[in-house]
C-alpha cells in the first residue's frame, strides 16, 4: 500500500484562527442560498456546534460565533503551502482540494527507513504550520482517502482484509451523494459502503448514476485513477488575512513572524537567498500601502528580517486598517553566489556580519536613499564624478570597482554645492589657484566649460568658483 | 595625611589632577604632529565624544582629519559620516588618499534620527569613524552621543557651529577650529585631565601654492 492521503478537516479555520491570540468560536459556512456550516473549531464545538447545521442553528445555539464565508481559492493556495513542507518529505504528491494532499511514498521507504516513520515525521515537518491533520495509508487514492477522513489511520502494512473491513463498514454519508441518491439506497437496504460495493456495478451505473459506478470502480482499482503531480513554484508568494481589522502597525509583527518563517522554509528548501522582501498592507477602501525590505547581505533566517520590519513598521503611519498582508521575495539568489558561511566559532560579530547588520537596520529606519557610498566615475564635470550608491557589506574592494588614478588629479573641495550657485564676486578677489579647464560633455549634449579657480573669501573659506564665457561666476565648492 | 582625606580621595568622584597623564582611551595618531601634541593622549581619542566648532564648512577640516580617514580606509575599515553640510565630491576624497568607496554617508530627517543613528553606528564595531553635522542640539542630547560615543571603538567627532561654545557640553574633547592661509587654526576648549590651550596653528604639509600660476581674473 503506497497512497497516503492527508486530510486538513478544518484548514481555513486553522490559517484564519492563526492571526489571532486567543480566538473564540469560529465557523466556516458554505455560503450561498443553502448556508451551512462546513467546518467549526473546538471552541464552538464544545458549545454544540457541529458542521452540517444550518447558519441560523448554528447562531441561536452560540451568539458571538465568528462566521466566515468558505473561499476554496484560499483553501488550495494553502495547501500549495503544505505542498511545499511536504515535497522535502515524498517526491510525488497532488493536491486534493480543498482539504487534502495526495502522496505517493513509492521509493520512499529507503529514505525514512521503513514507511512506518512517515506519518510521525510528516506530523512533525507540519507540526509548525498548526493545521490539525489525519491520515491513512491505502490501496487505492480514493481508498487512502476515505480512510483518512474518517481518520482510520491504518499504517502502509495493513493486511487488505483489515483494510476492506475498515472502509466497507463506512457509511454512506461518507460518499457525498445527493440526498434523492442517498434516499434510493436506504430504500434499496444499502446503507455501508460494503453494502454498495457487494452491487453490480452495471446495476449501480443504471439505477443511480454512472458517476457513481466511475467512482466506485476507481475505488476498488479497477480503472486507472489519474492525478496531476505537483510541481514546488519557483517563486515565493504569501498572503494572510487578519481576523480584526490592524490599527497599531507594530501589531502586524506578530502574523509577520508566521509568514517569515515560512519564508524561511521555502528558501531553505529551494536552497536560495534573498536580499529584498515585499510586503503589501491591504486596507479595505484605500489602495494598499506597499513597503519594501531590504538587506545588505542575503539573510535567511525569519529572526534577521523580524527586527528589520518591527523598525519599518515602527515608522509607519496607517492610512487606514489593514485587513490583510502579503509577503514576496522580491529576487532569488543562488546560495553559492551569495552569502559568506558565518564563521562557526565567533561568538562575537565579524566584521562584514556587524557591518551588514548595521547598514540594514539604518536602512530600515531611514530608508533606502538615505545611505549612499560615493565612488569616482570617469568624468571630468565635477558633478559628474562622483557617484552614488547604495552602500555594501563587503570590506574589501571588488576588481569592478573603477581602479585609482595613477596621476594625482587636480585638487578639487570635498565639499560641492548640488548645484552651481552664481556668484558676485568682489573686485579686489585674489584667486590662490587656477585656472583650471574644464572643457568637455559635447557627446552627451551636456556640455561644460568652464575655467575654476580657488579663492579665499574674506572669513577665511576657501571657495571653488569658475566662470563660464558667457554667465560669468559661479559658487561650486569649499574646500573642507 | 589623615584618615579622612584619604577616604576621600579614594571616591571616584574626586578628579586629581596628577592622574590625568594616563590616556583612559585608546586614541589614533592625528597625522599632524602640532595636533597630537595638542591633543591629550596624542592623538584622536576613541571612546569619547570630539566636539569640534567651527563657524562654517569650508575651512580644512575634512583635511583636518583626512591623514586619519585615509589611513583607516586603506586598511578596509568604513567611516559613517553623518549629515554633512554639502554633496561629498570622491575625487577630493581619493585626491586626499581616502577610498571614497569605503564612506557611507548618512542623510537624516530629524534630530531624533540622527541621535538614533549615532547611537546604533557607534554601538556597531563596524565603524572606525563616526563623523556628524549638526545645528542644534540640547544639552540632553549632547549627553545621548556622549553615551553613545563611549560604546564606540572608533573616534565619535561632532561638527557644530561656533555659536555653541557657549554651550555647556558633556563632549569628552571639544576643539573650536578657525580659518588661517593653508592650515587650520586649532583651540583646546576642553580636554580631560588638562587645562584648555590656546589656538595653535596648523599648516598643511607640501601646500606650497606660490608657484602655481595665479593670474588675476578678468571680471
Amino acid at each position: 500500500m503506497h497512497w497516503l492521503y492527508l486530510h486538513f478537516p478544518n484548514l481555513l479555520l486553522d490559517h484564519l484562527m492563526q492571526g489571532v491570540d486567543q480566538p473564540g468560536p469560529m465557523a466556516l459556512s458554505s455560503g450561498g442560498r443553502d448556508n451551512r456550516l462546513v467546518q467549526a473549531n473546538r471552541q464552538a464545538r464544545a458549545l454544540g456546534v457541529r458542521p452540517g447545521q444550518a447558519l441560523n442553528a448554528a447562531l441561536a445555539l452560540c451568539p458571538d460565533l465568528h462566521v466566515h464565508t468558505d473561499r476554496p481559492a484560499l483553501a488550495t493556495s494553502l495547501l500549495d503551502g503544505i505542498a511545499h513542507q511536504v515535497y522535502t518529505l515524498v517526491a510525488w504528491l497532488s493536491l486534493a482540494p480543498p482539504d487534502g494532499l495526495l502522496l505517493d511514498t513509492r521509493g520512499m521507504a529507503r529514505l525514512h527507513g521503513g514507511l512506518g516513520h512517515l506519518p510521525e515525521r510528516l506530523n512533525e515537518a507540519l507540526h509548525n504550520l498548526g493545521y490539525g491533520l489525519t491520515w491513512s495509508f491505502g490501496d487505492t487514492p480514493l481508498r487512502a482517502r476515505l480512510l483518512a477522513q474518517t481518520a482510520q489511520a491504518l499504517p502502509h502494512d495493513t493486511p487488505t482484509d483489515t483494510l476492506r473491513a475498515c472502509y466497507s463498514r463506512l457509511p454512506l454519508s461518507q460518499l457525498a451523494l445527493d440526498s434523492e441518491q442517498h434516499t434510493t439506497l436506504q430504500r434499496l437496504g444499502v446503507y455501508t459502503l460494503g453494502d454498495l460495493l457487494n452491487m453490480p456495478i452495471p446495476a449501480v451505473a443504471q439505477r443511480l448514476s454512472p458517476g457513481l459506478a466511475d467512482y466506485l470502480l476507481r475505488l476498488e482499482g479497477r480503472r486507472p485513477d489519474l492525478h496531476q503531480a505537483w510541481q514546488p513554484s519557483a517563486r515565493f508568494r504569501l498572503r494572510q488575512e487578519l481576523l480584526h481589522e490592524c490599527v497599531h502597525s507594530p501589531a502586524l509583527l506578530f502574523p509577520l513572524q508566521r509568514m517569515l518563517q515560512r519564508l524561511t522554509d521555502f528558501l531553505r528548501q529551494h536552497q536560495r537567498h534573498t536580499d529584498r522582501l515585499a510586503l503589501t498592507l491591504e486596507h479595505r477602501d484605500q489602495p494598499p500601502t506597499r513597503l519594501q525590505l531590504r538587506s545588505t547581505q542575503p539573510q535567511i533566517r525569519a529572526e534577521d528580517w523580524l527586527p528589520l520590519a518591527r523598525l519599518r513598521l515602527e515608522r509607519l503611519h496607517l492610512p487606514a486598517p489593514v485587513i490583510a498582508l502579503h509577503l514576496q521575495a522580491e529576487r532569488l539568489l543562488d546560495t553559492q553566489q551569495s552569502a559568506p558561511t558565518p564563521d562557526l566559532f565567533a561568538d562575537t560579530l565579524t566584521g562584514a556580519q556587524a557591518l551588514a547588520t548595521l547598514l540594514d537596520r539604518l536602512q530600515a529606519r531611514l530608508g533606502d536613499q538615505q545611505l549612499q557610498t560615493p565612488f569616482l566615475q570617469a568624468d571630468y564635470r565635477p558633478e559628474r564624478g562622483t557617484g552614488r550608491r547604495l552602500p555594501k557589506a563587503s570590506t574589501s574592494l571588488k576588481s569592478s570597482d573603477p581602479p585609482r588614478p595613477v596621476t594625482p588629479p587636480p585638487e578639487q573641495p570635498v565639499w560641492l554645492l548640488e548645484a552651481p550657485q552664481p556668484l558676485h564676486l568682489p573686485a579686489n578677489s585674489q584667486p590662490r589657484q587656477g585656472p583650471l579647464r574644464i572643457q568637455c560633455g559635447w557627446w552627451d549634449g551636456r556640455p561644460v566649460q568652464r575655467d575654476y579657480y580657488r579663492l579665499t573669501l574674506d572669513d577665511g573659506r576657501e571657495a571653488w568658483c569658475f566662470r563660464t564665457a558667457r554667465d560669468g561666476w559661479f559658487l561650486h565648492g569649499w574646500f573642507g | 595625611m589623615s584618615h579622612a582625606l584619604e577616604t576621600l580621595l579614594q571616591d571616584p568622584r574626586i578628579w586629581q589632577a596628577r592622574r590625568t597623564e594616563r590616556a583612559d582611551n585608546p586614541v589614533h595618531a592625528s597625522g599632524h604632529a602640532v595636533l597630537d601634541q595638542l591633543l591629550p593622549g596624542g592623538g584622536w581619542p576613541c571612546g569619547t565624544l570630539t566636539e569640534c566648532l567651527l563657524p562654517h564648512a569650508g575651512i580644512g577640516e575634512i583635511r583636518l582629519l583626512a591623514p586619519l580617514m585615509a589611513r583607516l580606509t586603506q586598511a578596509g575599515q568604513k567611516l559613517f559620516w553623518i549629515d554633512p553640510p554639502y554633496a561629498v565630491n570622491a575625487l577630493a576624497l581619493a585626491a586626499l588618499d581616502v577610498v571614497p568607496e569605503h564612506l557611507v554617508v548618512i542623510q537624516t530627517r530629524d534630530t531624533e534620527d540622527q541621535i538614533w543613528c549615532w547611537e546604533q553606528i557607534a554601538r556597531s564595531p563596524a565603524s572606525a569613524l563616526t563623523l556628524g553635522w549638526a545645528d542644534r542640539l540640547r544639552t540632553s542630547q549632547l549627553r545621548r552621543l556622549q553615551l553613545a560615543a563611549t560604546h564606540s571603538t572608533g573616534p565619535t567627532l561632532l561638527m557644530r557651529p561656533a555659536q555653541a561654545m557657549q554651550q555647556a557640553s558633556p563632549a569628552g574633547l571639544r576643539l573650536v577650529l578657525s580659518a588661517q592661509p593653508d592650515g587650520i587654526r586649532v583651540e583646546v576648549i576642553k580636554r580631560r585631565g588638562g587645562w584648555a590651550l590656546p589656538p595653535r596653528p596648523i599648516t598643511w604639509p607640501g601646500n606650497n601654492l606660490s608657484h602655481l600660476h595665479t593670474p588675476r581674473p578678468a571680471g
